[in-house]
């Protein structure tokens, strides 16, 4: 009886670990399986910059050309015979293009032939011999788009793989990848045997299958229960995915290298960041170094270990050899090559871009349609942009660090015509985007919008004075507030332009409150503002937190004329057929007078001329008129700068993450990073339309008089016409001022 | 009765209207004296014409064409490539906006005849079409 319990309670222990340990395998199959679909190849979105469009006419040298051809990974060819290449030929260069897709349908790869002059792009030829008026370039890849894990790769079908890399992985890492059932019994027993004999680890004996697996699930550690549920992971997706499948996945999955923060996963983004060029145009000695690296990414890294990279890709190439993969004359010929990486990682890594795309798309669409196969994404951005800003950033702020080592940096920048974002830096360590979500004072940032609400109120001119002398301000809490000037200078009677081309608070708090905080708030939200800022006298001295999106929002709409736009950074979406599912339009709105932003845009000029800008607009190297306004907030913490030419408008922040004070002025510090900009930028110079019924004159910027341009103090400004005649007066002198006249006129006293 | 102080500033005034308003393209224009047309190249009308001057008259001729076919969506991508070569071209924004009348946004293409008319300077021309189509979507 006892014996016969025993039994009982045997088999159904027995019984019951059994089920277990099936419901265990099953769950550890499908979380294999799960992992796999997630990272499908059909699944990410691509992502690209706006294509190099280039025509006759076109302000660009032959040497620029060839470089942005360098950035899209084409190569000199004789002829331009490759799809991908050029050849330079005095000042000729001809190129084919490689065939991508885009909004307007498929383009097929072209051959041009380009004449440069003196000017830039002189003419533009296609192979039949017709002069063409837009040459396109196949656009840069900059990311794909996983909804999953958020992680960037660059995602290649299977027929994008080469065949090559397939089978010379399988020489190299898994052998008997096409026997096997997911691991491979021989292999272990070898590496077992090795291993004991050598007394240490040697060998791994894990199939791709298993690397595939392991990949999957972050933690690296081997215990002896991982391998067992890596082994049983293997087995069960080898069942339920096909041989090939697994191999694409591989290729796009598989560890390959470091960039900062960046992991490098899958061949496609490997090839990009070490050879600047798509995976499908590397040759055989390339494909070989990627194949190395699979072993040991940081170990064998071609950039700070060459001779170990060199020395490892030499033994896949004698491998895949053995395999018969390559031929004896391959052979020598790949041996005799240089690793060929380059210098440093190319295509970039736009991370704040690409955030500000993703956060774009996902309030048009539902993540389901994104996660659809193969989207197509054409983005807005600039890549000589992107890396003008990277480069002023990383210059200045190795100066600017010392002594200041958390400093932090945000940059956006537009081109104003149409709001497209060429351009966004989210802050030098990838994580926090600060362009989108810091938001921190403005500080002196805000007063266009001060002086843009007194402009429009009709009631004030430019030319009209305006006390800078303290102010007391009761707040509705009864507290009162006494704003100081910088440095607690003050200045007596001034003109409207005076006081914002040397950015005086007193003077604004002054005018500000005679306008009214709620017209100054209100303008802000017309100006492109997604919400209306607290209507407080602080608001005039820009106590308020914006981000730097936000302030490139309001400019751009100064920049333009006042019409407003919303900033984009999507141009359109194609889905996996070639289907437009979308495409953003130029779409504005008049926010303010035309009249009235270009007045103050005059003055904008005059703070670049004389103003708190002056020292940014000293290091231009170019003669080239810009408008802009420093910021600065309390107590030094955050260094702002504005800035547009007639093309781009740039708005830079540095700061300290937790607030600590940075000791810059907007000039001191962003004004700096912007000049750099702008320095490396091709950008036109600022020329604004006068609108009717508008005059510009010479005013002496002390005394508000109609002047000439002799007169040192003397500001080139708009002024109404309705607003003039009136007696012109040498420099400096005083009596009639045009906007007391104004006043007393519109007081009926004459 | 104008002093002659009066008259002076007047006419300083108007030639700094004058000159602003000329400059409404920002552009530089350049002249390429050198090129010698060669024996297989085709012969290019309008030899003296700045290339880029062409290449936007091609383009604007083009986006037209295409407008007036029904092909709304050619034609405003190729008037947006216009644009980032010649943002302050009143006519670019012009036809900009008579595409979009044309297809049925007339919110949209009154603000861009605005801005035409905010670039046109004195182009009566421009001023007048512009005009009418605000008018037109206002309806």
């Amino acid at each position: 009886m006892q014996r016969r319990r025993v039994l009982r309670l045997s088999a159904l222990s027995l019984t019951a670990v059994a089920v277990a340990a099936v419901l265990y395998g099953f769950i550890l199959s499908w979380q294999a399986t799960r992992a796999f679909d997630q990272r499908g190849w059909d699944l990410p979105a691509r992502i690209y910059a706006a294509p190099l469009e280039l025509y006759p006419g076109r302000r660009m040298d032959a040497a620029a050309l060839i470089s942005e051809l360098q950035r899209l990974g084409y190569s000199s060819s004789p002829d331009a015979a490759r799809t991908g290449s050029f050849e330079r030929r005095g000042t000729e260069v001809a190129l084919r293009t490689r065939s991508f897709d885009d909004a307007r349908g498929a383009h097929p790869s072209r051959r041009y032939v380009l004449r440069f002059d003196a000017s830039g792009i002189r003419s533009i030829y296609d192979e039949t011999g017709n002069s063409v008026v837009i040459a396109e370039l196949d656009p840069l890849p900059i990311g794909s788009l996983y909804p999953s894990h958020g992680e960037d790769r660059i995602v290649l079908s299977p027929n994008e793989v080469p065949p090559l890399l397939i089978e010379g992985i399988k020489s190299v890492e898994d052998r008997r990848f096409d026997e096997h059932f997911g691991v491979d019994l021989r292999g272990i027993a070898r590496a077992a045997w090795v291993n004991l004999r050598s007394g240490r680890i040697e060998q791994g004996g894990s199939t791709m299958t298993q690397q595939l697996v392991r990949s999957y699930f972050l933690n690296q550690e081997q215990t002896f229960w991982r391998k067992l549920r890596e082994a049983f992971m293997a087995i069960a997706l080898e069942l339920r995915k096909s041989k090939d499948e697994i191999a694409v996945a591989y290729v796009n999955e598989v560890y390959l290298g470091q960039d900062g923060a960046r992991a490098i996963h899958g061949f496609g983004l490997a090839a990009q960041h070490f050879f600047g060029r798509p995976l499908p145009e590397l040759e055989i000695h390339e494909l070989a170094l990627l194949i190395g690296q699979v072993r040991g990414p940081s170990w064998y890294e071609p950039r700070r270990f060459p001779e170990r990279a060199r020395e490892r890709r030499d033994r896949v190439l004698q491998l895949m050899h053995a395999a018969d993969l390559i031929s004896d004359d391959e052979l020598q010929a790949a041996l005799q090559q240089n690793i060929g990486v380059t210098r440093q990682s190319a295509g970039g890594y736009f991370a704040g871009f690409l955030d500000t795309v993703r956060r774009q798309l996902r309030d048009e669409y539902d993540a389901a349609d994104l996660e659809s196969a193969g989207l197509q994404i054409f983005t807005t951005l600039d890549p000589s942009v992107q890396a003008a800003a990277e480069r002023a950033v990383g210059i200045e702020l190795d100066t600017l660090q010392d002594g200041r080592p958390r400093l932090e940096a945000a940059v956006v920048v537009t081109t104003t015509h149409d709001a497209e974002i060429k351009a966004l830096i989210g802050g030098r360590q990838p994580g926090f985007n600060r362009a989108l979500d810091a938001h921190r004072p403005v500080g002196s940032l805000i007063k266009p919008a001060v002086y843009l609400a007194a402009l429009q109120s009709g009631t004030v001119n430019l030319a009209s004075p305006i006390a800078d002398e303290p102010i007391q301000v009761q707040l509705q809490n009864g507290d009162i507030w006494t704003p100081g000037n910088f440095e607690n200078e003050q200045h007596g009677e001034v003109t409207v332009a005076r006081a914002l081309v040397e950015s005086l608070n007193m003077a604004t708090v002054r005018l500000g409150l005679q306008i009214g905080p709620d017209a100054v708030a209100d303008l802000l939200e017309r100006l492109g503002l997604d919400r209306r800022p607290q209507p407080y006298p602080s608001l005039l001295l820009g106590a308020t937190d914006l981000a730097p999106i936000e302030v490139a929002a309001v400019y751009n709409t100064l920049a333009n004329d006042g019409f407003n736009q919303p900033l984009r950074a999507v141009r359109g979406v194609l889905a996996s057929d070639g289907r437009l599912l979308q495409r953003t339009h130029i779409s504005m709105r008049q926010a303010a007078a035309a009249e009235d932003v270009y007045a103050l845009n005059t003055a904008l000029v005059e703070v670049m001329r004389s103003g708190t800008g002056r020292s940014v607009q000293q290091k231009l190297r170019a003669p080239l008129t810009t408008a802009g306004k420093t910021g600065t907030s309390d107590d030094l913490r955050d260094s702002w700068f504005a800035g547009f030419s007639g093309e781009h408008l740039a708005v830079v922040w540095l700061g300290n993450d937790d607030n600590d004070p940075v000791g810059l002025t907007g000039a001191t510090g962003a004004g700096r990073v912007w000049a750099g900009l702008m320095n490396a930028l091709t950008t036109r110079t600022l020329v604004q339309p006068q609108p009717q019924g508008i005059e510009l004159a010479w005013i002496d910027l002390d005394t508000g008089l109609i002047t000439d341009a002799a007169c040192p103090q003397a500001a080139h400004l708009a002024i109404r016409h309705s607003d003039l005649p009136l007696t012109a007066r040498g420099c400096g002198s005083e009596r009639t001022r045009i906007g007391s006249r104004l006043r007393r006129f519109l007081d009926g006293s004459r | 009765m104008m002093r002659a102080r009066q008259r002076v500033f007047a006419a300083v005034a108007a030639a700094a209207t004058a000159m602003i308003a000329g400059c409404t393209s920002g552009n530089v224009v350049s002249r390429d004296d050198t090129a010698v047309p060669q024996a297989d190249e085709p012969r290019i009308d309008d030899a003296d014409t700045d290339p880029q001057s062409r290449t936007i008259e091609t383009m604007l001729a083009r986006a037209r064409t295409d407008r007036l076919a029904g092909r709304l969506a050619s034609a405003e991508a190729t008037i947006e490539a216009a644009l980032r070569i010649a943002p302050s071209d009143a006519r670019l924004w012009l036809e900009l906006a008579q595409t979009r009348f044309a297809a049925g946004e007339f919110a949209n293409a009154a603000t861009l005849a605005e801005r035409a008319m905010s670039l046109a300077g004195d182009d009566a021309g421009i001023i007048e079409t512009g005009q009418r189509i605000r008018a037109q979507a206002a309806q």
